[in-house]
This record gives C-alpha cells, sequence and structure tokens, in this order.
C-alpha cells in the first residue's frame, strides 16, 4: 500500500502535536496510539487532574468510530509551585506523550483511514495564562 | 453580550496594538510606568453588559482614572491582583477612580459565582475577542490598561506585576498636579473618549 503523505505538525500557539506515526490494527484485537507533545519552555499546561477546581484540564478526545476507544492514558503529572497559586499545582511541562489504547470492533471496515482527535489545554506561565486552546490531531491508521 | 463598534475603532485598535511594544511592562519594580501624557493614545470605547445586564460604556467614566483589568476565572495568576483592585476600587473610588474588569470567560455561568466568592466590589463586564482586539490583541491574561482622566491609556501591564507598581500608577494618575491635570497642559488635548456612540 501506498504510504500516505507525511502530516505537517498539528501546533497551536506554545504547544505542538508531533504527526503520530500510523498504526496498524487487526479487527477484534487492541492497539496502541502515541501522542507526543512539546510544549514551548516557560510554559506549562495544567495536568488531566488539575490541582484546582477552577483550572482546566488537558484532555485528549478522539472520535469513536471505527475504533472503540479502550483507554487514554497520561504521563505522571509534576507538582510545581508557581508564584501565582499557594498549593503546587498538577501539571506538564516540556515534551510529554499521552498513550491511547484503541481497539477496532470486529465489523470494522477494512483500510486505511484518518482517526481524528482534539487535545484541549491551558497553558500559564508563572506570571500569565493563555486562553484555552484546541488543537486537532490526525491520526493514520490501517485496519487489517 | 452586546459589543457596539464605530468609526474609527480599527485605526484606534491599531494605534493601541503600536503602543503596547512601546508600554507594556511585566517586572516587579514599583517605579511608575505611566507615559508621559503627549505619548498617549485613546483608550478605544465599547460597549459591554455587566453581570446584572445592564449595558457599560468605557465613555461613562470620562473624567475619572480607570483601571481597566482584562481577566479570566481560569487565570490564576489574575486571582493574585483582584483583591489589590477591590483595596484600590474601595480606597480610592471618591477620588475619581474606577476598576473595571472585562472577563474573557465563555459566560456568565463561571463568572457569577466567582465575583460573589472574591466579593468584587466593582464593575465586572463579560468580554469577548472582539473587545480583546480592540485593545491590540489581548491574548495573555492579566492584562491591565490604566486610563487617564482624558480617556488615554497611561500604562500597560501584561502579566502579573506587583501591587506596588500599580499603586505608583494609579497614585501618579489620581494626583493632580504631577498625574494627568498637569501633564494635560502639555498635551494640549481635549478630553477625548473617541468612538462613542
Amino acid at each position: 500500500m501506498a504510504l500516505l503523505p507525511s502530516l505537517p505538525a498539528q501546533s497551536s500557539a506554545v504547544l505542538t502535536v508531533a504527526p503520530p506515526p500510523k498504526i496498524a490494527a487487526r479487527r477484534g484485537a487492541a492497539v496502541e496510539a502515541r501522542l507526543a507533545v512539546q510544549l514551548q519552555e516557560g510554559y506549562h499546561v495544567n495536568s488531566n487532574t488539575p490541582s484546582e477546581d477552577y483550572l482546566i484540564p488537558l484532555r485528549l478526545s478522539w472520535e469513536t468510530k471505527p475504533f472503540d476507544v479502550v483507554e487514554v492514558a497520561y504521563p505522571e503529572p509534576k507538582l510545581e509551585k508557581y508564584k501565582f497559586s499557594p498549593q503546587p499545582l498538577s501539571v506538564f511541562t516540556g515534551d510529554f506523550e499521552i498513550l491511547t489504547r484503541l481497539k477496532a470492533p470486529e465489523g470494522a471496515p477494512r483500510g486505511p483511514g484518518i482517526l481524528l482527535g482534539k487535545l484541549r489545554y491551558q497553558a500559564c506561565t508563572h506570571n500569565l495564562c493563555l486562553p484555552p486552546k484546541t488543537v486537532e490531531v490526525r491520526l493514520p491508521y490501517e485496519i487489517r | 453580550m452586546a459589543l457596539l463598534f464605530s468609526r474609527g475603532m480599527a485605526l484606534q485598535a491599531l494605534a493601541v496594538s503600536l503602543m503596547l511594544s512601546a508600554c507594556s511592562s511585566g517586572s516587579g519594580t514599583a517605579a511608575s510606568s505611566v507615559k508621559p501624557a503627549e505619548q498617549r493614545r485613546a483608550a478605544p470605547n465599547f460597549t459591554l453588559r455587566d453581570s446584572e445586564g445592564k449595558l457599560a460604556r468605557l465613555s461613562d467614566y470620562k473624567g475619572k482614572v480607570v483601571l481597566l483589568n482584562f481577566w479570566a476565572t481560569w487565570c490564576g495568576p489574575c486571582k493574585i491582583e483582584i483583591p489589590w483592585f477591590v483595596e484600590f476600587e474601595r480606597r480610592h473610588k471618591d477620588r475619581g477612580f474606577a476598576v473595571l474588569g472585562i472577563s474573557m470567560d465563555d459566560g456568565w455561568e463561571e463568572v457569577r459565582p466567582f465575583l460573589s466568592e472574591i466579593g468584587i466590589n466593582y464593575r465586572v463586564l463579560m468580554g469577548d475577542d472582539m473587545v480583546g482586539e480592540l485593545y491590540g490583541g489581548v491574548d495573555a491574561l492579566p492584562t491591565t490598561f490604566l486610563i487617564d482622566r482624558e480617556g488615554k491609556i497611561a500604562s500597560v501591564h501584561i502579566g502579573l506585576v506587583s501591587k506596588r507598581r500599580y499603586e505608583s500608577d494609579v497614585e501618579e494618575l489620581l494626583e493632580p498636579a504631577a498625574g494627568s491635570a498637569g501633564r494635560r497642559a502639555g498635551s494640549g488635548a481635549a478630553a477625548v473618549l473617541t468612538g462613542a456612540k
């Protein structure tokens, strides 16, 4: 099968998502997709489990078809202290990876495709915050 | 939420944008960052709704020193500054001073509980991207403009800065001799808040 054209990095301001490598899935079997995220130095994003109710969590969501999303596994967050918060905050910084476990149902159509996902995040530095943003993620796949 | 634009606002937004690069500050020293009167540009007028649904215009505050603070409930650094602004409003409101908060949240649902929780004693308006663009593309929060009695932007602070710096700026603008009144003579400009309908 011909290779899909390489995809540009998917980015939004201070956060960049590397184009995820193509996954090959067998019908009825689970498969993992790794999403490499790079955050500009000096910034942090709230983890998927923020320390405070008012903070907006990082969240990766996927279209449901043709795969079943078994699990989205986030990295272990860091607890960091910032001058605007009396308590350490649960954050991600630098480069990190989000793992998604997918399963192609028995009846899933064979062939290639692109699974669409959305990564929502909200970034801050030690003294300012940027509005929440959403990066569209395109995961190439082939179901055999 | 309403935002009413008038002629010339695009040019004003451009002017503010250019000015941002010249007078924004992020450090924490207490030295005043108020610009000389002749270098100040008119603050773009806007009309937005407050938490009670009433329309508020910047031009309503003509003749007052206004601290215009862009913030959001999800912004940690903003929450450090807000109690300072509550204090400034209480201390200086009888001297022709007003704080105006512009929330950049998605709606009042998130904001109203916060207003009660913090006990905000000044007017808070619901902003949007358009008013942000009008002020040079407000993206980073907090962003705060200090507007003099003539409706001109005297200083801009992007990000969390020290309380002392705000105090210094506010005092300078409220002080009749050294502040805007003294500078007014040099500027030769009439009191303006252009763009008001």
